[in-house]
């Protein structure tokens, strides 16, 4: 595996952001970096399904990830995984992506949500697209409003 | 979360004692009375300067209870109408054992029975405030939501 050097430049003229990739020639290596950068959801992360066996599993599939006493519990279009990260540690390399954090133990993915709606007991429930549901606090609302406004969400 | 309750406290103590006192003289004003306190208040603490110290203390107190209530609404597992009927619940008990030591309120059960309802329903009232805004957030969520997906299908 080649090592990989970033430099950036800053430049005012320049409105979006330029990739440059410069290698000895375009093989295996550079053609999956050039994907990485360029769709953002080919990045997943490496599950264990109910057999115990691994699994990489793109994030475009994940419904949501919650905690599980020591563990995460992945759900995603095609099972339930588990994942063993902390819940901090997939909020950071989510938090590029459309996922957001609706409570202390949850993360789910807003390209997966159905509705919302309000309850009378002034809890937020959150429905995805799999029929599941789930609860998030009201103040999550300015937050998910933020997100769904975002031009780089790209439902 | 400690130190948020912290200061909430302090704040609401501060303007607990502010309130208590101004609500103390305006009263005092409009019955033209030279005293602040009623005459059995006085008696019972002593003297008007010991009335004015635990008047204001226990204003203080009152003023503190109730604004660090406001902690109840940034409990993540509790929803809207649990946090506002505790705070409720919270405001009415600390209202009724000062007001009735301090002679806020006379000591029978129609006045006990009118503040606690004057506080409940201005707390229903906050309540529906909140709730109906929130439903409001929401079904622009759900709007949003069904924008990003119908620009996403074109």
């Amino acid at each position: 595996m080649k090592k990989i050097d970033i430099e950036f430049k800053e430049d005012s003229r320049q409105q979006d952001i330029k990739v440059i990739i410069t290698a000895e020639k375009m093989d295996d290596e550079v053609r999956e970096l050039i994907k990485r950068i360029s769709d953002p959801f080919s990045s997943g992360f490496s599950v264990y399904d109910e057999k115990g066996a691994v699994v990489v599993l793109p994030c475009d599939k994940i419904i949501s990830i919650s905690s599980d006493k020591r563990k995460l519990k992945v759900i995603a279009d095609n099972g339930v995984f588990e994942l063993r990260s902390s819940l901090q540690d997939v909020e950071k390399q989510l938090s590029s992506l459309s996922f957001i954090k609706i409570s202390r133990y949850e993360i789910i993915n807003l390209h997966k949500v159905a509705k919302f709606d309000f309850s009378i007991s002034g809890s937020l429930r959150i429905e995805m697209n799999n029929g599941m549901q789930t609860w998030a606090s009201r103040r999550n609302i300015g937050e998910i409003k933020r997100r769904l406004m975002r031009k780089d969400l790209d439902l | 979360m400690m130190k948020k309750i912290i200061r909430y406290a302090l704040i609401g103590f501060l303007l607990g004692m502010a309130i208590g006192n101004f609500i103390a003289f305006f009263f005092a004003l409009m019955s033209g009375s030279a005293q602040l306190f009623s005459a059995s208040m006085i008696s019972r603490f002593g003297s008007e300067t010991v009335a004015f110290i635990i008047h204001t203390i226990l204003s203080g107190i009152h003023g503190a209870l109730s604004f660090s209530g406001v902690i109840f609404y940034e409990i993540e597992e509790w929803g809207l109408a649990k946090a506002t009927f505790m705070h409720c619940l919270l405001i009415n008990a600390s209202f009724l054992i000062n007001g009735l030591y301090l002679e806020w309120i006379p000591s029978d059960l129609s006045s006990i029975l009118v503040s606690t309802s004057i506080i409940t329903v201005m707390f229903f009232i906050i309540w529906i405030i909140m709730h109906t805004r929130c439903k409001r957030e929401v079904r622009d969520l759900n709007q949003l939501l069904q924008k990003e997906k119908d620009e996403g299908k074109e």
